[in-house]
């Protein structure tokens, strides 16, 4: 009998029931020990990358020309969703969503040649394999305009040096997308390898996402072959462009988890007896689940509409209000039902399972994750501020 | 015509929010702003002295799609510098 999802949610079963028999099995060994290795401070096992790429996953929005299924963005953010549903490990919709970001990044690169370019000839067909790893070396707890990695060029390449504060994926990673600047201070996109000379990683504390095996990277006079050179010119914008697009994935799975909160949160409930009736029959607590579905209604129907106008090819490849103002619902949305969570619960989300204190603590890391909420909340208004063309006068509607 | 700065860019001309200049083209009126303020050269243009993509320009309140040097102003004109970045 084919699997079919709760009926609290209802209008993508197909996609559901798909994410669940073709990947249900890899995501319950995921589940296996997701609590421990989330205490531990470990990474996802190495297989993993190996066995979603021989599953499909990986590859699963990918062009076909690259090994991929050529999904679109509609359903890759489904997948997502139903893979943050199923898996209690939050790094494993991050993880496969990283790889196909990174692969279409590389691709997207050379749209300009001809023929794909050397870093997407030489990195692409490895990641799709899930024999090598990627990750995005960005962050330097700067703003854009004042990061300071440097790549200076010399007779046979380049030197790299700096620092980057803070690298999810990078206890495992094999291979990373990172930015500095060149001779004249413009922005360029490359690729560095784990076992590049003058590499080296550090240990970072975590709020949340602490399976995701971040750590600093420090870049030490790191040679860099000119083959590596992603975007030589504007990398300002290649990152843009990524972070964009990263921005309505990062959003996925902990929506998906979120819906699974809510229902482990309702089950504990109907069987929890306060003052002789369970308490999910109460209606102050059936109050707070009806906002907490509410919630995530609201953000599924945000979040798709966002899809849907990537897909038709609408929105808008560095700076897109719709998926920004997605992200930042989302985030809002999954954080008040955890925090609702906690509310109804009682200690039993404190000290009876940890799936709350997790998810607290993951939900926390999306407000700066792919742009921080309060700045996407400063450019969204400056952007509605240009478009209603308050500066050139235009009269408000009657 | 007059140049507007929002955001993230106005620390790179004095906090000056709008600039009044004299200049029949986009690039006229950004060479204009970049001699006087050199910082901002590397901000606006990349290596080949384009326009950077994350920067969009509103000609009086309409996003130009593919904007260049060569886009003509006119006495009164509004160019809004809107520059959309996030993360790092």
């Amino acid at each position: 009998m084919r699997w079919v999802p709760t009926p609290l949610w209802t209008g993508h079963d197909d996609l559901a029931a798909l994410v669940h028999d073709r990947w249900g099995a890899l995501l319950a060994r995921v589940n296996a020990d997701a609590s421990e290795r989330y205490e531990a401070g470990e990474p996802l096992p190495r297989w993993f990358a190996k066995a979603a790429a021989d599953a499909g996953l990986t590859s699963f929005a990918l062009p076909r020309g690259a090994g991929g299924e050529g999904a679109g963005p509609r359903a890759w953010g489904r997948v997502l969703e139903e893979i943050g549903y199923l898996c209690e490990d939050d790094a494993v919709p991050y993880t496969v969503s990283m790889q196909a970001g990174v692969v279409t990044a590389l691709l997207e690169a050379d749209r300009s040649t001809a023929d794909r370019s050397e870093p997407a000839r030489q990195y692409v067909c490895p990641i799709v394999a899930g024999t090598s790893l990627a990750a995005l070396a960005y962050s330097e707890d700067a703003d854009p305009f004042a990061l300071v990695t440097q790549l200076r060029s010399t007779r046979d390449g380049y030197r790299l040096t700096g620092h980057k504060t803070h690298v999810s994926g990078a206890a495992l990673a094999d291979v990373f997308l990172t930015y500095a600047r060149d001779d004249n201070g413009d922005m360029v996109a490359l690729i560095v390898e784990r076992d590049d000379p003058g590499v080296e990683f550090g240990p970072t504390a975590s709020l949340g996402h602490r399976t995701n095996g971040p750590r600093t990277m420090t870049f030490h006079h790191t040679p860099v072959p000119a083959a590596r050179i992603v975007t030589a010119t504007d990398g300002l914008g290649h990152a843009q462009r990524f972070l964009n697009a990263r921005r309505l994935v990062a959003a996925c799975g902990p929506l998906g988890r979120a819906r699974a909160l809510l229902e482990r949160c309702i089950h504990r409930l109907a069987t929890t007896t306060r003052y002789g009736r369970p308490l999910c029959e109460m209606p102050n607590v059936q109050g707070a689940l009806g906002r907490m579905y509410i919630a995530l209604q609201a953000a599924q129907a945000m979040l798709h509409r966002a899809f849907d106008r990537a897909e038709s090819g609408r929105s808008d490849p560095l700076f897109d209000p719709v998926i920004t103002a997605a992200k930042h619902f989302v985030v809002e949305q999954v954080r008040y039902v955890a925090d609702q969570a906690v509310r109804v619960l009682g200690g039993h989300s404190c000290y009876g399972d940890p799936r709350y204190g997790r998810a607290l603590r993951d939900f926390t890391d999306l407000v700066v994750a792919a742009g921080a909420q309060d700045t996407l909340e400063v450019l969204l208004g400056t952007t509605s501020v240009s478009a209603c063309h308050t500066v050139t006068g235009r009269e408000a509607p009657s | 015509m007059m140049l507007h700065f929002s955001g993230t860019l106005q620390r790179f001309v004095g906090f000056d929010r709008v600039l009044t200049i004299p200049a029949g083209t986009l690039g006229e009126a950004l060479h204009w702003a970049e001699e006087r303020h050199p910082q901002l050269r590397q901000v606006l243009r990349d290596n080949t002295g384009r326009l950077r993509r994350t920067h969009r320009v509103v000609l009086n309140g309409e996003l130009v799609s593919a904007p260049d040097d060569e886009l003509a102003l006119q006495e009164g004109d509004m160019v809004e510098i809107l520059t959309a970045v996030a993360g790092g």
